[in-house]
């Protein structure tokens, strides 16, 4: 028996817990050892005085009433999980639900149309947008590539003696950016202003300019 | 009561049966108390925490598998909800001047033994609190609650061993402790 076990068994020698033939082997150990019998005394020292103290107090029908409050604070909290509603059962219907909203909020934005709006603010604005809209798709059409403006540029410069079809300061324009140089009428576009892009056009669509 | 006849209640309940819960709770209520009043001297907390025992328990019953007994299951989350109580606060037991004349004039001793054996209970007290967490549980489950090793070696997951050795300790700190005063 080392010194652990024999400590151990001290408790149990003095809780009567131990056969006889342990009890014959730690009675002669505590005659050789007044180590062993100071420990054995506090041992003793300790149940003792445990077996002397009094409970403590607790209030008059405390028990009595422990069940009938205990069933309050359930049933106030509801503090029960559901049986067959497990934690990961309630994460995976709170996460369902959540989505089911985004989705849907999606689609009602998906679906909603500003011009179903009928707030006159908003009619006014749409109006001068669509003007706006309008105008550039015009002017898109006026200048779109392709239109023969620059072929109609270079009859303007080479004719420059056809005062009647241009003005002279739009031929002297198209001889100083020489028109001969360019590629495509949208790369003269990009030089001229739309006035004379205009002029252009105007000359292109005379017969005697054909 | 026998391991059968708490998977009975425990199964009961889970199918809805909330008598069988009550049923566990009256046979309980008395042991979970003491264990968390041996730790936690003032009763109101002792109390509090009592009941939140049970309603760990009434929350978490559909969890229990049945690997081990029910008194071991309950006893574990008694002792595990003390020490974060006793983590979470410092207590220390005081009594009021007007408590220990209450308790002296209603005792049938004579008033002389009464303080005498107050006072000896609060040393006791004194003695126990100042142990480490793991010696009072031991203590309070061996010493007031008579627990076998075996059995508190299954509420505090560790070995007989172990437990001898902590249960010694304790006394002998207390001991100790009382030796001092």
């Amino acid at each position: 028996m080392n010194k652990v076990e024999l400590q151990e068994r001290l408790i149990d020698y003095v809780e009567g817990n131990i056969s006889l033939e342990q009890k014959v082997e730690i009675e002669l150990l505590l005659r050789q050892s007044p180590r062993l019998q100071s420990e054995l005394e506090t041992i003793r020292l300790v149940f003792n005085e445990l077996g002397n103290t009094s409970d403590d107090e607790v209030p008059t029908h405390y028990f009595t009433n422990f069940l009938p409050r205990l069933r309050a604070r359930i049933e106030s909290g509801k503090t029960r999980t559901p049986l067959f509603f497990p934690e990961w059962l309630r994460l995976f219907t709170a996460s369902s639900v959540v989505s089911i909203v985004a989705i849907a909020i999606i689609i009602l934005y998906q679906s909603f149309k500003p011009e179903d709006v009928q707030s006159p603010i908003y009619s006014m604005v749409n109006d001068m947008e669509r003007t706006e809209m309008n105008s550039i798709v015009d002017e898109t059409i006026l200048f779109e590539p392709n239109s023969g403006i620059l072929r109609s540029a270079e009859i303007i410069a080479n004719d420059i003696s056809n005062a009647n079809a241009v003005e002279s300061k739009l031929t002297e324009d198209l001889l100083v950016l020489d028109v001969s140089t360019y590629q495509s009428d949208q790369e003269l576009l990009s030089d001229i202003g739309d006035q004379e892009a205009e002029q252009v056009l105007d000359h292109l669509n005379k017969p005697s300019a054909r | 009561m026998n391991k059968p006849d708490e998977l009975k209640l425990i199964q009961d309940f889970n199918d809805g049966n909330e008598q069988a819960y009550n049923q566990l709770v009256l046979r309980y209520k008395e042991k979970i108390y003491w264990i968390v009043r041996r730790m936690i001297p003032d009763h109101d907390d002792a109390d509090d925490i009592t009941q939140n025992v049970f309603i760990k328990a009434y929350q978490s019953l559909h969890s229990f598998k049945g690997d081990s007994s029910f008194y071991t299951w309950i006893y574990r989350i008694a002792i595990n909800l003390s020490l974060n109580e006793i983590r979470r606060k410092k207590f220390r037991q005081t009594f009021t001047i007007d408590e220990e004349i209450h308790q002296i004039q209603s005792s049938d001793d004579l008033p002389i033994d009464v303080l005498v054996r107050k006072e000896r209970t609060q040393q006791i007290k004194d003695a126990i609190e100042l142990l480490p967490e793991k010696q009072k549980k031991v203590f309070v489950l061996r010493y007031y609650e008579e627990l076998p090793y075996e059995e508190i070696a299954k509420i505090l997951h560790t070995s007989v061993g172990g437990l001898k050795a902590n249960y010694f300790h304790a006394v002998k700190k207390i001991g100790v402790f009382l030796k001092n005063e």
